[in-house]
């Protein structure tokens, strides 16, 4: 397969710049601007993507990240209408005949739509005008009308039911997209990365749904702001917390209980929100436990807070946090967890440029120890660190052009193991190097309205990737990979801050789209991606465990490059929303492992490591009904992810362990009156390959599986289905009442279908010659749950 | 080094929340026909009757009996030249036994198998490594979290040699029947411990520990070899298929192997090891 070249891709950039600038100079004379933020006029909370465009015409602007928008028009008295999908329109006059304008708009919930389900945030043909492609966006609302396990709602399982996204099965960490491994998604909590999503190996997520106000996943045409991972973007943003007065929300579920409060600051200055969750697990089987498990604490928890002050009209601070930890200890201790901390200062500078300022702290650690009475045992930390800086730049230039620029630097510490044994008295310490990177990056992008029907944004990030001492630095043997691991010709110590080696890579990016008519667009994306940090794991399902690691002087960068295609059509009055994508993935420096890999407490992990080459590709079909009691959606994805790397599979292509031939979700959400909602989801999939045994090896007589013809991921789980279902009765409504609750009710697996997580090979206990296999189904029956929510 | 710890987390908490559940499945699936040769080769110096076998490999979930290969030619030549010649004596073992003094076994030197079946034929060459005498074998009951009420530990008693780089295969067995392997109890060690930066250590647990079923009078016995690196990547290769399971499984792959064979030879698996090897007996009495 040739590869797709970027330099084609850089050329035609550079044409679309000049052309911008010589054309723009002429078009921001006598023109006026008008700008400010969009709120929702109950809470506060700036409103992500609302739309502000003079009335009658499709002319206009929409909100950044941050609520701000900027319209600049020829001298004149305008009808504006601001507007927001499950909110009231507002229309305005605005006077923009001698100087610019500041305005705030304030949109109202709307009572009637509330009633009924919202699947989308944007405004009605929001999926047909935009430029954006590959983009899966659910509401917080939505995601909480959908059917979770033991009723807790969870946003990554909400988005694994998009068409392009899929997970390896229940109870597996993190989620997969467009055939791309986990690793390859960058989660953005307020910008900062969250190396581990979940909380109790893979069934919940981290994400704390009432703090959460806005979901968004870029699987292609990824915006040059974004970067990093060579898959995806989930760009996760935090409410800011009501600045009009103070209100909580929360539920008491079987598994965990929720609170959030959220409040105004005094003076109008600001607001604040706090959420925490904390699951009971271990108070509820502790009657259950026998008497020398009575101390086990079986415990997640997380707190996510946020506040923002206002210093003046033009400038506001934002600082937002989150930390969880999982813990169980039972004579061992486990614990993993995430902290992140986002210190965020938005400006005004001028009518037209917005400017944002983050300084952002991430951390993953998790522990595992064991001892006894005499302090004998076994100990092992490890942590990844990032600390960053991000300036980013949004310039409303005028109503054809709006330019993103910015740069960030993210300094990386990897802490792979602190570890040691303690025995007689006698301590030995297994401790591995830690390793320091610095990753930078710089982009520019515009999106251009080149006329009415056609649409353009194009960019280009620039990213640098630094490996820095001081660590021990393995030279290994220039050899071509036959799955054994190559041999270590020379080491040496890097001093502290030294360069041990860099890396550079032009990402250009690009989207157009072309709107035939009001229901109708085609849209084309390329992106190319480069990923500098890599999850080693090579089992069917990561793990807390799994140990991040550095491009290095062994490692590359992984690379990506993606062209998608998409039509876009909706009928009825944007009742019914559908699309059809089709995409093209090269993978460049995919990771694999050489025969036996042993990636715990190996300070040369990277001799354990091979890297090929990968392709993805598919057709993602998209119906969704926005309207009326019945909402929901269909999603259908026809794909393939292979992989090619020397050393595995005799050098031939194999399927990659997430590849998914079908991928189908059906949800529906069903309002039967105003106090009884029903809702069900249906999913069915290829099963994942896997790799089975051919033959038998006896060793000492005792039977060992072999893969005789190293043969990867030569066979297929069964095809996976599930179905779940929910009713939620909700209080009466009454506007007088701040108190408002439901009920939810739930059967997860509905049909107790026992799908296989895996299927592995044994010995049979009792004829211990005898071969047997075995399946692993994580959930083997229904699971119901009851939960109660609440808000004031 | 294998992680048992997360596994046993694992699955606690799932079977509590989720029932989390395994069922013996029968499943179908095409394995590629043709005759593969299994022989299993690991020799020491110690002054007893040395075993190989060879068997066809069945297919993995083919429970017959498995095919023994009886028509084997098979000569061990030493580092000196000395050829043994191990003989067919039942369901495709060969064995040789000495009359007083074991192979002669080199650290330094390899030492070579040729195994001729029918127009087959394979080669492999292997070198032992060092092993310090075992000074004695304990046993207690054992205080461990997880150990069961009752449960004994036996641990044995040696140093790492000094001063290089060894690697070692502990086997625990009880009245000649080795202990079973699928929890831990067939170890290997990097300089007494896990890695290069251990030296000259008293083994460290939990590779000299051992848990022990046993009753009054039996005999235990403790065998340590010392291997090359590429026997000790070997068996953990065979370790961690064995032990191979559950969620966090890793992909099936063919470990690697040291017989080469000639132009016609069928596929082979299996490996040729040479040890030195020291061990201890010692009767249990902690009942």
């Amino acid at each position: 397969m040739k590869r797709i070249r970027p330099d084609s891709f850089l050329k035609l950039f550079l044409l679309l710049f000049i052309s911008f600038f010589s054309i723009n100079q002429q078009a921001i004379a006598q023109n006026f601007t008008i700008s400010g933020f969009v709120r929702d006029a109950g809470t506060g909370e700036e409103l992500i993507g609302a739309n502000v465009i003079i009335s009658g015409t499709t002319n206009g602007a929409t909100t950044n990240v941050y609520g701000f928008y900027s319209l600049t028009l020829p001298a004149g008295s305008y009808q504006l209408v601001a507007s927001y999908l499950g909110y009231e329109a507002k229309e305005l006059t605005v006077d923009l005949s001698s100087q610019n304008q500041s305005l705030d708009i304030e949109l109202s919930e709307n009572a009637e739509m509330l009633s009924e389900v919202v699947v989308t945030d944007k405004k009605e043909d929001d999926n047909v005008t935009n430029v954006e492609m590959s983009v899966a966006k659910l509401d917080v609302n939505t995601i909480k009308k959908i059917p979770a396990l033991l009723g807790e709602v969870d946003i990554i399982k909400a988005i694994q039911l998009l068409p392009g996204v899929s997970t390896v099965g229940e109870g597996a960490t993190g989620f997969n997209v467009r055939g791309g491994g986990i690793d390859q998604n960058l989660v953005l909590l307020d910008e900062a990365p969250v190396y581990n999503q979940s909380h109790l190996f893979g069934f919940f997520s981290v994400f704390n749904p009432d703090a959460v106000k806005n979901v968004k996943l870029f699987k292609g045409g990824i915006p040059a702001e974004y970067g990093g991972r060579a898959s995806s973007i989930l760009d996760i943003r935090m409410k800011d917390g009501n600045n009009q007065r103070f209100a909580g929300q929360g539920g008491v579920g079987l598994i965990f209980s929720r609170l959030t409060l959220e409040a105004p600051l005094p003076k109008e200055k600001g607001s604040f929100v706090v959420a925490g969750r904390r699951s009971y697990i271990d108070i509820i089987s502790k009657p259950f436990l026998e008497e020398d498990l009575q101390d086990s604490k079986f415990n997640f928890y997380d707190l996510t807070l946020k506040a923002n002050y206002v210093i003046n009209d033009k400038n506001r601070i934002f600082l937002s946090g989150y930390f969880g930890r999982d813990v169980f200890e039972s004579g061992f201790g486990f614990n993993w967890g995430n902290g992140t901390g986002t210190l965020r200062w938005n400006s005004i500078l001028t009518d037209k440029l917005f400017m944002n300022v983050s300084a952002i702290y991430s951390n993953y650690d998790y522990a595992l120890g064991v001892s006894n009475d005499n302090g004998e045992g076994f100990d092992w930390d490890s942590q990844i660190v990032n600390y960053s800086l991000k300036n980013s730049y949004d310039w409303f230039l005028n109503n054809n052009h709006s330019i993103s620029f910015g740069f960030e630097g993210l300094y990386y510490n990897f802490k792979p193991a602190r570890a040691s044994f303690t025995s007689g008295g006698e301590t030995t310490d297994f401790s591995l190097d830690d390793k320091y990177a610095l990753e930078s990056a710089a982009y520019i992008s515009n999106e251009q309205k080149v006329s009415d029907k056609l649409t353009l944004q194009y960019g280009l990030r620039v990213s640098g990737f630094h490996y820095l001492g001081a660590t021990t630095v393995f030279e290994l043997e220039d050899k071509v990979p036959d799955g054994n691991r190559p041999e270590v010709i020379n080491t040496y110590e890097a001093k502290s801050g030294e360069l041990i080696k860099d890396y550079y890579n032009l990402e250009p990016r690009f989207s157009a789209n072309y709107v035939l008519n009001k229901s109708t667009s085609f849209k084309a994306s390329y992106n190319r991606l480069a990923q500098y940090i890599h999850l080693a794991s090579n089992t069917a399902a990561s793990s807390p465990l799994d140990i991040w690691l550095p491009s290095s002087n062994n490692i590359l960068p992984q690379k990506a490059d993606q062209v998608a295609l998409g039509v876009f059509k909706n009928f009825k009055d944007n009742m019914f929303e559908t699309s059809v994508e089709v995409y093209y993935k090269d993978l460049q420096n995919q990771l694999g492992y050489v025969r036996g890999a042993d990636l715990f407490l190996n300070n040369n992990l990277e001799s354990e490591i091979i890297q090929g080459i990968g392709r993805a590709y598919g057709a993602e079909l998209y119906i969704k009904k926005n309207k009326g009691a019945l909402t929901g959606w269909l999603s259908y994805t026809l794909s393939r992810s292979e992989q090619k790397i020397q050393g595995i599979n005799n050098g031939d292509w194999f399927n990659a362990k997430f590849d998914k031939p079908h991928n189908l979700t059906l949800v529906g959400i069903y309002s039967l009156n105003k106090y009884w909602d029903f809702s069900a989801t249906f999913t069915l999939s290829s099963g994942i390959p896997a790799t089975f045994p051919t033959h038998t090896l006896f060793l000492d007589d005792r039977p060992i599986p072999v893969n005789a013809l190293n043969e990867q991921n030569n066979q297929r789980l069964p095809a996976y289905h599930r179905m779940d279902i929910s009713f939620t009765k909700q209080s009466k409504k009454n506007d007088s009442r701040r108190w408002q609750s439901e009920w939810v009710f739930g059967l997860y697996n509905a049909y107790a279908r026992r799908n296989a997580f895996s299927v592995y090979f044994r010995q049979n206990e009792d004829r211990p010659l005898d071969r047997e296999a075995i399946q692993l189904s994580i959930l083997g029956t229904v699971l119901p749950s009851v939960s109660y929510n609440f808000k004031f | 080094m294998r992680i048992s710890y997360y596994s046993i987390v694992y699955f606690f908490i799932g079977s509590l929340l989720f029932s989390s559940c395994e069922d013996v499945v029968d499943i179908d699936y095409n394995v590629p026909t043709g005759t593969i040769y299994n022989i299993d080769a690991f020799i020491n110096d110690g002054s007893f009757t040395q075993t190989i076998q060879i068997l066809e490999s069945p297919n993995f979930l083919d429970n017959s009996e498995p095919i023994p290969v009886e028509n084997a030619e098979i000569l061990v030549k030493d580092h000196l030249g000395n050829v043994y010649e191990f003989r067919h004596q039942t369901d495709g073992l060969y064995t040789w036994t000495p009359d007083s003094l074991g192979i002669l076994i080199s650290t330094q030197e390899p030492t070579e198998l040729t195994v001729t079946i029918g127009s087959s034929s394979y080669k492999a060459l292997n070198i032992a490594g060092n092993v310090p005498s075992i000074d004695s074998l304990t046993f207690e009951e054992d205080d461990f979290a997880f150990a069961e009420e009752g449960a004994v530990v036996a641990e044995f008693w040696a140093t790492d040699v000094a001063n290089e780089d060894n690697y070692y295969w502990a086997k625990m067995a009880v009245n000649h029947s080795y202990l079973d392997d699928t929890y831990d109890q067939n170890k290997l060690a990097h300089n007494g411990a896990y890695d290069e930066s251990s030296d000259d250590i008293q083994f460290i647990p939990p590779v000299r520990s051992y848990d022990l079923e046993a009753a009054n009078g039996d005999t235990v016995r403790m065998e340590l070899l010392g291997i090359n690196l590429d026997t000790y990547e070997f068996l953990s290769e065979t370790f961690e298929l064995r032990q191979n399971s559950g969620q966090f499984a890793v992909p099936y792959y063919n470990p690697r192997c040291n017989l080469i064979g000639n132009e016609n030879s069928a596929e082979v698996i299996g490996w040729f090891g040479v040890a030195r090897v020291s061990t201890f007996e010692r009767v249990y009495d902690l009942e």
